[in-house]
């Protein structure tokens, strides 16, 4: 069961259903057909309504995905500054190929603070394959030299299916080069638009592979490496992977808002909880089932973590199974976690904080989210809380942190060492 | 262990059972991640489209 906050954490915003690539691993469900429309005819007021409903539920982060969202550039643009201008951490989504250095430099003015690029491959025929487009990999790493120039900081996502799976180091060789330092290798998923990419879907072997291969990219390229998706813990088999475990929070503290306001639980999920038109929180209070323990897969059951792996990606386990509550398929029960494990935490051995003056604070009914950054936030109770708020932008010392929460000494370090780690305190 | 005052916004108990909210527990299940029970909370899928520190 996971607590039902006052709205999203993060939103994805799908700003158009348009892309001028088609890669065959796309997981837009309206891929069936070219989407040649690039935005509603009611573009206007919905962005409209959007902003206002992402500002006014005080949603932390903004992630501008599609389609591609530099196809409706002009249209979009002003209410990324809005999103901005609210303090809102906005991000893009983007193959880049129809960035301008005159494009960046709007995008730079109006906020966004990092762009996620999809590669599919440093191959230029695989990268052809992949999304459909001519000299697709020189139009991508065009847009990526122009954000560069810009100081974007720029993550890498390379989709890893049985077209490119051999490529993924030549793939971080290439981005390192770049003098980019950031890489993700994500398994592709069935598309729910595209039957016949089924046969290109990574099995546990391939999966574990592309895990290795990213351990080892970490140490040869000193790229910081990530994979994107939420897969079930069990399923790295032996392999404990560098970059932590992920875990589905879709209608927990995540949800997406579609080019027409239709409010779902994640991208890859079709079923709208209603329109942007009803207010966000009226479909974000529909999607209890989300945060319920509902959608635990009976195979789980004797998992130790299943009340936060949830048994993985359910829109993969919808796509391979027909129902939310049956596991994702890569799911390898006879790796399921039966002991727990012992974190390797280490104290700080500070004595003095300074409170983050910048952070950003959201009431909950348990005390309250503490926000700096995408990424960077904690759930905090009441006194923590009153403690933030009081000192805000002031030094405090361990002594004021044991006293506020009348804990001892080692447990007051160990609540500034988990502060510290998310800048929230300084 | 997320220590005193942060919480954990996965509502379960020792036993396994969902419960209210526990403040100041130390993890019980998700210390396997060995970035602490904050993390759990934290890190997203995004739908394919996300995590990212920047």
């Amino acid at each position: 069961m996971y607590e039902t906050l006052s709205a999203p954490m993060l939103v994805n915003w799908e700003v158009t259903q348009f892309c001028n690539h088609n890669c065959l691993h796309c997981y837009n469900h309206w891929r069936t057909e070219i989407i040649k429309e690039k935005y509603p005819k009611n573009y206007k007021q919905i962005y409209e309504n959007v902003t206002k409903e992402l500002i006014r539920n005080k949603v932390f982060t903004v992630t501008i995905t599609g389609g591609e969202p530099l196809a409706v550039f002009e249209k979009i643009i002003p209410f990324i500054k809005e999103l901005s201008d609210a303090r809102i951490w906005v991000v893009l989504n983007s193959n880049l190929t129809l960035l301008t250095s005159k494009r960046a430099k709007k995008l730079k003015e109006a906020g966004i603070r990092s762009i996620l690029v999809s590669l599919p491959s440093a191959d230029q025929k695989t990268c052809d394959k992949i999304t459909g487009i001519k000299n697709s990999l020189r139009s991508i790493t065009k847009g990526i030299r122009i954000a560069q120039k810009m100081n974007f900081p720029i993550f890498i996502n390379m989709v890893v299916s049985k077209i490119n799976n051999s490529q993924v180091k030549k793939t971080a060789e290439f981005v390192s080069l770049m003098g980019i330092t950031h890489f993700s290798a994500t398994k592709a998923s069935d598309p729910s638009s595209k039957k016949e990419f089924n046969q290109y879907i990574l099995n546990h072997d391939e999966f574990r592979k592309m895990q290795q291969d990213l351990e080892e990219i970490k140490n040869d390229y000193d790229l910081k490496i990530n994979s994107l998706e939420a897969n079930p813990v069990c399923s790295y088999g032996n392999i404990k992977p560098s970059q932590g475990y992920k875990f589905c929070n879709a209608g927990k503290n995540v949800c997406t808002i579609s080019p027409e306001g239709e409010i779902r639980p994640c991208n890859r999920i079709i079923e709208s909880y209603g329109n942007i038109f009803d207010g966000l929180e009226n479909s974000w209070f529909k999607m209890e089932d989300w945060r319920s323990d509902k959608l635990i897969p009976d195979e789980c059951s004797d998992c130790k973590i299943k009340f936060i792996c949830n048994g993985g990606c359910k829109a993969d386990a919808v796509k391979a199974n027909g129902n939310l509550k049956k596991p994702d398929p890569l799911c390898d029960h006879q790796y399921i976690l039966k002991e727990k494990q012992k974190s390797q935490l280490k104290l700080t051995i500070r004595k003095r904080f300074r409170i983050n003056p910048k952070i950003k604070i959201r009431s909950e009914k348990f005390g309250a989210i503490l926000y700096s950054s995408l990424g960077n936030w904690l759930p905090v109770n009441h006194e923590l809380l009153e403690l933030f708020r009081k000192n805000l932008g002031k030094f405090i010392s361990i002594e004021i942190i044991e006293k506020s929460l009348n804990v001892s000494k080692k447990d007051a370090l160990l609540t500034a060492t988990n502060l510290l780690q998310k800048n929230l305190l300084l | 262990m997320p220590g005193p005052g942060i919480i954990s916004l996965v509502k379960q108990d020792v036993l396994g059972k969902s419960s209210n909210t526990v403040y100041s527990r130390d993890c019980d299940s998700c210390d396997n991640c060995d970035r602490g029970c904050e993390a759990c909370d934290v890190s997203t899928c995004e739908g394919g489209h996300c995590d990212r520190e920047g």
